[in-house]
């Protein structure tokens, strides 16, 4: 089967620091894979690379076998491939249903002259969008929210928020940078559950994720990253137990190849104190 | 919404009744003005929308007066001919120059359209076989409206109004539905807005040579208008005078850009009459001071301009605000009971 997305080889530098090196990684379509590494593995210059907000040094994303290096980042949105902000994105201004509305973008098609003379297309598109809209939000558990401004949301619902406004463009792969971050733990269980009932409609996820347990729970496998170099990959469990990860979370002389209490401990370190349940 | 909607035929029914009450040729002189100056500003509002800032109308609205005088003069035609000519002639001009200048992010686009400005204005000063140089262009041929040549000032009135209610009602438009959406959140956020496919330079430059156009729209009918044309009314200061306009309405919003219109003129006018009185030594310096001062003025306490300032500012009188992130603290709390 043709992989949902592929990256061959892939390389970014900036100056003399490479922050993405040589990466090779596939994913299949309906697959959830969560993308881990510490702080500046170069995990969202990654995805930066794949959405195309950053041309590669060398190398090549595809998606559906078909090239797309170079592609500026709306033309790759446009194919399906969206994704999500670590540092949130939104429209502060603008409503909350209004955000989502704005995901709407890519599966509409009134134009500049049509909006201008208020066709009755246009008028029957907006109807559409608006219900689009409300449905992503009721994903989320947003639905109560849609006329209040996005800015006074607490953060973890303007996480939620971004996260629906990226489901409002009807995704085919979706790249979400960090999404538990700032959630409480029964509203991360709860999007562990959103993502696998999409991915049964269809929809592919790429996560770069923090939180052991959502990685535990979610991915179906997980690539590691350190100093921009893919160093490991395979299903969660195996991978929590590698030699190579454990060492780059927890430095690289402490890399006992028999220290399974090391590598139970490992992950769990580096899972951020705020997002563990107390 | 039907609100605006109502709003709109209020504002139609007034303004074709408003010259059964207003008959003295000074106050349907200042009418005109002020609708010209509200297609212009309504068009700068537009490219508000889109988050960008030009320093460089006065020049789409020179270029459109010079225009449709010189191909009228020069070829003979008609000039319900040579204003919508011109009017695209410009269009094509403004994409030109924004294949360059849209590259630019911020402030730096603002400094090309300013440039662009300066450029165009020196041009008209300087080429003065075509353009007259300082001494301009006269005896314009007039516009000829049902069998009238010269039409009259009233005439002018309804023509210049249809076209300026077209005017907002088009940017209207153009700001709701889905290109609407996709201007507020390039507003917004340029990165989030290409995250969701929003091709951003496409919108970015269609609203800027829309812009344009209705600045070179209000500059040739003015040309057929007033008769006479040259260069000091296009130079930087009109640019800056338009902004004011802009920015008085609220620089997004569209319905503002005709209020901010109609309240710098007046105050124009007010200022022209009456400063001179109080301070009979001043030269023409003054009024560039007070524009600065209103412009800084209000780009600190009401950056969304007159209207919605003063909204605002009676709303947080009913409804004192909480505290910004006092929702934000409370969340971690909420975070370690979960």
């Amino acid at each position: 089967m043709t992989a949902a997305l592929r990256v061959a080889a892939l390389s970014r530098r900036f100056g003399g620091v490479v922050a993405v090196r040589e990466v090779d990684a596939d994913v299949a379509p309906q697959e959830i894979v969560a993308v881990i590494g510490p702080n500046g593995a170069g995990k969202t210059t990654l995805f930066n690379l794949i959405t195309g907000f950053l041309p590669p040094t060398s190398g090549d994303v595809y998606y559906q076998g078909r090239r797309i290096t170079g592609w500026s980042a709306s033309r790759v949105a446009a194919l399906g491939v969206i994704r999500t902000f670590q540092n949130l994105l939104l429209f502060g201004e603008a409503t909350v249903v209004e955000n989502v509305m704005a995901g709407c973008h890519r599966w509409t098609r009134t134009g500049l002259l049509q909006a201008a003379l208020a066709l009755p297309a246009a008028r029957r598109e907006d109807r559409q969008v608006y219900d689009a809209a409300r449905e992503a939000l009721a994903l989320v558990g947003l639905e109560a929210r849609g006329q209040d401004p996005a800015r006074d949301l607490p953060f973890g619902q303007q996480r939620l928020l971004e996260i629906a406004r990226a489901l409002a463009a009807r995704p085919a792969v979706l790249l979400l940078d960090e999404p538990t971050a700032g959630l409480s733990a029964s509203e991360a269980r709860g999007l562990v559950a959103l993502m696998r009932r999409l991915r049964a409609g269809g929809v592919t996820f790429v996560v770069i994720e923090h939180n052991m347990d959502v990685v535990m729970d979610a991915a179906d496998r997980v690539i590691v990253l350190d100093y921009g170099e893919k160093i490991a990959e395979g299903p969660p469990q195996a991978v929590q137990r590698d030699p190579r990860v454990i060492a780059a979370y927890l430095g690289e002389e402490d890399a006992a190849p028999d220290g399974t209490a090391a590598a139970a401990a490992a992950p769990a370190a580096a899972t951020p104190p705020e997002t563990r349940p107390s | 919404m039907t609100w605006e909607r109502a709003g709109f035929a209020l504002l139609a029914a007034g303004v074709a009744a408003l010259p059964v009450f207003v008959s003295t040729a000074y106050a349907l002189a200042l009418l005109n003005i002020i609708g010209l100056y509200a297609i212009v500003t309504v068009g700068l509002v537009l490219l508000g929308c889109s988050g960008q800032v030009s320093l460089g109308q006065a020049a789409f609205y020179g270029l459109g007066a010079y225009g449709s005088a010189l191909l009228s003069r020069g070829l003979g035609w008609s000039p319900w001919l040579t204003i919508p000519a011109a009017t695209a002639a410009v269009a094509g001009v403004a994409y030109a120059v924004g294949l360059p200048a849209l590259r630019l992010a911020g402030h730096f686009f603002v400094l090309a359209t300013l440039g662009f400005g300066v450029i165009v204005n020196v041009l008209m000063v300087q080429l003065v076989p075509v353009t007259g140089g300082g001494n301009g262009l006269r005896d314009i041929p007039p516009l000829q409206i049902a069998g009238i040549r010269p039409a009259t000032e009233r005439q002018f009135y309804y023509l210049i109004w249809t076209l300026a209610l077209g005017a907002l009602l088009l940017a209207r438009n153009i700001t709701s539905h889905r290109t609407g959406r996709a201007l507020r959140a390039i507003l917004g956020s340029e990165v989030a807005a290409a995250a969701l496919g929003v091709e951003v330079s496409r919108y970015k430059m269609q609203v800027f040579v829309a812009s344009a156009a209705y600045a070179a729209l209000a500059g040739a009918v003015y040309a057929h208008y007033i008769r006479f044309i040259s260069p000091s009314p296009f130079a930087l200061y009109a640019s800056l005078f338009f902004l004011i306009m802009a920015v008085v309405g609220g620089l997004t919003n569209i319905w503002g850009g005709l209020f901010g219109a109609a309240a710098v003129t007046v105050l124009d006018q007010v200022i022209r009459a009456q400063v001179p009185r109080v301070f009979p030594r001043v030269g023409g310096e003054y009024q560039t001071a007070i524009y600065g001062v209103l412009l800084v003025v209000i780009m600190i306490f009401f950056p969304r301009g007159l209207v919605r300032g003063a909204i605002d500012l009676r709303h947080a009188q009913a409804h004192p605000l909480p505290v910004p992130g006092g929702t934000a603290d409370a969340e971690p709390a909420e975070e370690w009971r979960a």
